[in-house]
């Protein structure tokens, strides 16, 4: 497992946990070809210029998610839940997050929700804050 | 509907969520004339490249040829300690000049490495070609070294995107997929059920079969905790000791062999956009054995319904569910139902609306070998000389997987 610090230095994919520290979303996209770019790369495969960062609503929907339930993972504590998102104003984009066990039950592919932001402590000391997926309240605010 | 390969070529430039390699048309030049495999077990603490020379001797007695006449040798890149022509060269005890790739092995590779031994048969690089694969990971796990989940964690974006939210190893992802696969075409955990049982029943009688022994029922898979929903340990393959060796020559060459020829009718490979990222596939409930099957049966001059037995990479109940599909067996989301029915049964024939599959077991309950031993159990079903013999085989396919990448590789009886 990465270290905090290797994550907001990672080449490609620093400026996303930068901002997840900052409680922010970003993605990697091309500003003169106004498209994403997930994941990131240095430069834009469309023009070659070099790639920029956009910030996003933070509002996505759940692709699909998967309660593990066997330390497969050494790192993890189990259960967690592992997921895949699409921002709402990023379609295409497809982003690894988690959710909190305490939402298990609400879980339901293509349900809209809020990202927000977490501290993931991993088993071997590491800790990260994190963009977590959270499920719009069920009483629809 | 039959399409032909240009017909394939032409449609290879549309944007899609994954493309099909623009493979050679090698239809009918290589065959099969041997094969041979090891004992598969638990942790063995047997070497790899003891274990492939072991296979390679039983597909050599099998084929009836002389260690001294193989001149190309095939093996994994990505597996540790693999054979290579010194290595073989140094046990026969033989001199020869031996043309040498590692894009041979397993997965995806067991079909494809076909389509390169027909290629360097063509250049006269080679004439007498052994593919082999042999891995150690039961041994590996129990001494906590080598795993199947090293390359994934390994990789840097992987390692900095998806390690710090725990989204590895493999079951995870194709657990994830397969919740998705349930809410669009409303597939059930009893549906998918049928995939671990049908192909637990073919090891019950097929000797070597690691799970021999074992009977699944559908109270007992129920009963089975969850590992990541809706995975339950009867989804999720084996861990073995192992290897697998199969002979290729020219289709000519294999006619004067004792036994008959397995002629390699297709190879077909296909891949994801975005690869090797598979949570970037645009399409979480397909593979790209949607890319790859259609090239092999162009190549092959059949379609989907020609198929008599299939051996399905299943890593995961729901992936082999997945590439069923995607193989155009049945329509796309009907997989499970189709399963349900009793479908993949070896005594399930394609006449009684069925299609054999992995009638040796599978990576699920016959030993995790990557997929060399589906396509060795697919030449005993077109030979006529399986355990659990499908009735008239005249055209058989295995599909290879590695998430990113499928193949397909279709054999059939000579004509
Ligand atoms: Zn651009």
């Amino acid at each position: 497992m990465l270290e905090q610090r290797d994550l907001l230095n990672h080449p490609l994919a620093g400026p996303f946990w930068q901002a997840a520290s900052e409680g922010k979303l970003v993605i990697c996209t091309c500003a003169t070809c106004e498209v994403d770019i997930w994941y990131p790369k240095e430069r834009c495969d469309h023009c070659n210029q070099e790639a920029g960062w956009r910030e996003l609503e933070g509002r996505a929907r759940l692709l699909s998610w998967t309660v593990v339930e066997r330390a497969l993972n050494p790192n993890f504590a189990v259960p967690y839940i592992p997921a895949l998102v699409e921002p709402l104003d990023a379609p295409g984009v497809q982003l690894v997050t988690w959710i909190k066990t305490d939402f298990r039950d609400e879980l339901v592919c293509d349900m809209v929700g809020h990202v927000a932001f977490d501290v993931i402590r991993t088993m071997d000391g590491k800790e990260y804050r994190a963009p977590y997926f959270e499920p719009a309240s069920q009483q629809g605010a | 509907m039959q399409q032909s390969l240009a017909q394939l070529r032409k449609k290879a430039g549309a944007h899609d969520w994954g493309a099909a390699a623009d493979l050679e048309d090698i239809s009918g030049e290589v065959a099969i004339v041997g094969v041979g495999e090891t004992a598969f077990t638990g942790a063995s603490h047997r070497n790899n490249k003891a274990m492939a020379l072991e296979a390679i001797e039983a597909a050599l007695q099998d084929a009836e040829i002389p260690p001294d006449s193989v001149d190309g040798l095939m093996v994994s890149f990505g597996i540790a300690e693999q054979l290579n022509p010194q290595d073989y060269r140094d046990h026969f005890g033989t001199a020869q000049d031996i043309w040498f790739s590692d894009q041979g092995g397993a997965m995806i590779w067991a079909a494809t490495c076909a389509h390169d031994a027909a290629m360097a048969i063509r250049a006269k690089q080679a004439s007498v070609i052994v593919n082999v694969f042999a891995v150690d990971w039961a041994s590996g796990r129990q001494q906590g070294s080598a795993s199947p989940g090293d390359w994934h964690a390994s990789e840097s974006l992987k390692a900095a995107l998806e390690m710090p939210f725990g989204w590895h190893p493999q079951p995870l992802y194709f657990a994830t997929f397969m919740r998705r696969h349930m809410h669009e075409f409303g597939t059930t955990e009893e549906q998918l059920a049928a995939v671990p049982m049908t192909f637990r029943q073919h090891a019950n009688s097929h000797p070597g079969a690691k799970l021999r022994e074992k009977a699944l029922s559908l109270e007992a898979y129920l009963d089975q905790p969850m590992i990541a929903d809706p995975f339950r340990v009867a989804d999720c393959c084996l861990i073995s000791d192992g290897a697998g060796a199969f002979v290729m020559t020219s289709t000519e060459q294999a006619r004067d062999r004792p036994k008959p020829p397995v002629v390699v009718a297709g190879v077909g490979r296909g891949m994801i956009e975005g690869a090797p990222y598979i949570s970037q596939q645009k399409r979480l409930t397909a593979t790209p054995q949607t890319f790859s099957a259609p090239w092999a049966y162009a190549m092959a001059d059949i379609t989907a319904k020609d198929l008599d037995v299939i051996g399905v990479y299943d890593c995961f109940s729901g992936t082999a569910l997945m590439q069923i599909e995607d193989m155009g067996l049945c329509q796309k989301g009907a997989g499970g139902e189709f399963a349900a029915r009793g479908n993949l049964h070896f005594q399930r024939t394609r006449s009684q609306g069925g299609i054999p599959c992995n009638t040796h077991g599978g990576l699920l309950a016959h030993a995790y070998v990557l997929g060399i031993s589906h396509v060795i159990e697919l030449v005993r079903q077109v030979r006529g000389e399986a355990t659990n013999q499908v009735e008239g085989v005249e055209v058989a396919a295995y599909a290879g997987f590695t998430a990113e990448e499928s193949s397909t590789l279709v054999l059939r009886r000579d004509a």
